[in-house]
């Protein structure tokens, strides 16, 4: 990939990193009552998380060669940021599609609405938690240095 | 003369209301033991890590460590969140647990991925 592409999807996952933080916690807020039917927010948060994970793990490579051993030869702090941001980042991932999954399961005919919808709540609510300090760390570290 | 009618063997009764209550109680088990699996998994797999204790297998999955440890608990949760959903008896009674179940494993994640990154 060429140094021009990563910058550039670099940019862009750090963006819409910060978007997918704001759409996670949006299905989070609404399901504070647990029945409720929220599933466009809840698979508009989902797809945006994918997306800056798949950017994230395509970048990832260029990075790690090229930018992690400054960083950790210059200011350690900065680079195991970075490492918490990524695993949290992981979490985010994987409980917006348990939210996902729950939520979907809530809404179909004769299934224990209120019991998933606050399984799918704990979900979404943890996944924007994760998200919003993922994004933080990133701005912090791209703010010290990037590709 | 009355008319003969002939019973339509092929038709699937609905199935009961509880049935199907306890079948997608069954499967939201499903999904979020899947999720508690792979965090309690990744976190096991990161403290591992720290201690540069990386299991064999993980370390065969990928070159890039993070991208092993995504991948080996991805493969925990796939396996073990279904078979751990189908087993567990009265779905309905421990999905009332899963909020505080997940809310535990989230915890757990966020600290580890903080104190051992």
């Amino acid at each position: 990939m060429s140094a021009l592409v990563v910058r550039s999807l670099q940019h862009v996952h750090g963006h819409v990193g910060w978007l997918a933080a704001l759409a996670l916690a949006h299905p989070a807020v609404l399901l504070r009552r647990p029945e409720r039917r929220v599933f466009g927010a809840a698979l508009a948060g989902t797809v945006l998380v994918t997306v800056t994970a798949l950017m994230g793990a395509l970048i990832y490579p260029s990075y790690r060669a090229a930018v992690k051993p400054v960083i950790f030869s210059a200011a350690p702090t900065i680079g195991l940021l970075f490492e918490r941001k990524e695993h949290l980042g992981v979490a985010a991932l994987a409980l917006a599609w348990c939210g996902l999954a729950m939520h979907g399961l809530a809404h179909r005919r004769e299934a224990p609405r209120r019991d998933l919808g606050r399984a799918a709540f704990v979900a979404f609510a943890g996944a924007a938690f994760a998200a919003t300090l993922a994004a933080t760390g990133g701005l912090i570290v791209a703010c010290y240095r990037s590709l | 003369m009355g008319v003969g009618v002939m019973p339509i063997a092929t038709v699937q009764q609905p199935r009961p209301r509880t049935m199907r209550r306890t079948l997608y109680a069954r499967r939201g088990l499903q999904a979020a033991a899947s999720a508690i699996c792979f965090l309690v998994g990744y976190s096991a797999l990161q403290m591992l890590h720290a201690f540069g204790r990386d299991p064999y297998a993980v370390k065969a999955l990928s070159s890039i460590p993070l991208f092993a440890r995504l991948l080996a608990s991805g493969f925990i949760a796939g396996i073990l969140g279904p078979i751990t959903g189908a087993v567990v008896p009265e779905p309905e009674r421990r999905l009332r647990w899963i909020p505080r179940t997940l809310g535990i494993a989230i915890t757990l994640f966020v600290a580890v991925s903080v104190g051992f990154p």
